[in-house]
């Protein structure tokens, strides 16, 4: 996402809704994106996205500049993401379906982007279900957003090693995952070759 | 360095590039001896560094957009109305966390016991006062003396007995 210029934030700011627009159109996509890579559904990050652009609408008018408006988006953009997760973590578990629905309406609504970005997005959505929300914020501000252990520790509201010890577990987990389906892809393999000599 | 240090350093702070250089060179010189540690470090990049390596970004669908539209109206329309202005000013206390609703009632008990104890000492003393005549009235009756009633109360008792 590019930076927002300080003129338009200031329009928004003073209630000018075209200027509100104009930021929800350059920044929304930034925002949705965190939301699914954290929340993991789609209905989950639109009701994400909903929050974190209804918060910023309420305090634009009091924003200091102090921070970059980037900063202070992601900031709140990953927290609601993270509360959200949380809480329905804690009410339900999450249904098995949408792990294949969601990023194909992703990719058919996107229309520049190929099947090919479709199975990316599949892949990244197995590995980050994978994780528990804490560990997936982590992730996806350390690998996709590219912030610094200091950046992620203040965003997040937690200190240096624990974002350390979040960044090592996750890791730990997906390399787990990543020896298994290899051990999976060669046994298949053998099993394969055993077939194919078995035939001959 | 022992590998599983290294590994440690593989798995965090050298995969991030958060090492000073000195420790960073320390790493490198292990991993160009060691082939455990480069194998570690190369399955490590292929499955928890690579895979982010190609994320792409995601548009919300229009519905979004028309929802937060919805919700400014309605917040707007709520903050006209005086009712909803002070449910609205209200409701952060009713979602309050639990340890902050203990330390609110704590806080209120310690200001009750303040007042309590700079009460104007009159006032103390007038209430022992009147408690500790009760007290003596009390005790006065159950040792039967009437002498205490006062006179409405004495004529009631003359008027049971004649009835009795």
């Amino acid at each position: 996402m590019q930076e927002i210029e300080r003129e338009l934030i200031t329009q928004a700011g003073r209630g000018d809704e075209g200027a509100f627009r104009e930021i929800y159109q350059r920044a929304s996509g930034y925002v949705y994106t965190l939301a699914y890579r954290v929340v993991s559904t789609k209905p989950d990050a639109e009701e994400v996205t909903q929050d974190v652009f209804l918060k910023i609408h309420r305090s634009l008018g009091s924003f200091k500049f102090e921070s970059s408006f980037k900063t202070w988006l992601y900031r709140i953009a990953v927290n609601t993401a993270l509360n959200h997760a949380k809480k329905r973590s804690r009410v339900t578990t999450r249904e098995v379906e949408e792990v294949f629905e969601d990023p194909a309406t992703v990719t058919q609504s996107d229309a520049g982007k190929s099947i090919e970005a479709g199975e990316t997005e599949l892949q990244l959505k197995s590995l980050l279900d994978q994780l528990n929300p804490d560990q997936r914020a982590c992730i996806v501000l350390r690998e996709i957003e590219g912030l610094d252990y200091r950046g992620i520790a203040s965003s997040l509201g937690i200190n240096i090693n624990t974002v350390r010890s979040r960044l090592k577990r996750a890791r730990e987990t997906l390399m787990a995952l990543g020896q298994a389906q290899r051990s999976i892809e060669k046994k298949g393999f053998v099993g394969q070759k055993e077939v194919a000599s078995h035939g001959m | 360095m022992e590998c599983k240090k290294v590994q440690d350093k593989l798995l965090t702070e050298y995969a991030d590039k958060e090492l000073g250089p000195e420790e960073n060179a320390k790493v490198e010189r292990h991993l160009t001896a060691c082939p455990d540690c480069r194998e570690f470090f190369g399955a490590l990049r292929q499955s928890a560094v690579i895979p982010f390596k190609e994320a792409g970004e995601m548009r919300p669908e229009s519905t979004v957009w028309k929802k937060i539209q919805e919700k400014i109206e309605e917040e707007r329309a709520r903050s006209r109305n005086g009712f909803w202005k002070l449910a609205d000013t209200l409701t952060p206390f009713l979602r309050m966390p639990q340890p902050v609703f203990r330390a609110a009632f704590v806080t209120a008990l310690v200001l009750v016991v303040v007042v309590l104890a700079k009460w104007p000492i009159s006032y103390v003393d007038s209430v022992y006062g009147y408690l500790s005549e009760q007290m003596t009235f009390l005790s006065g009756l159950e040792a039967g003396n009437t002498d205490l009633l006062n006179g409405d109360l004495k004529e009631d008792d003359i008027v049971f007995e004649e009835i009795g």
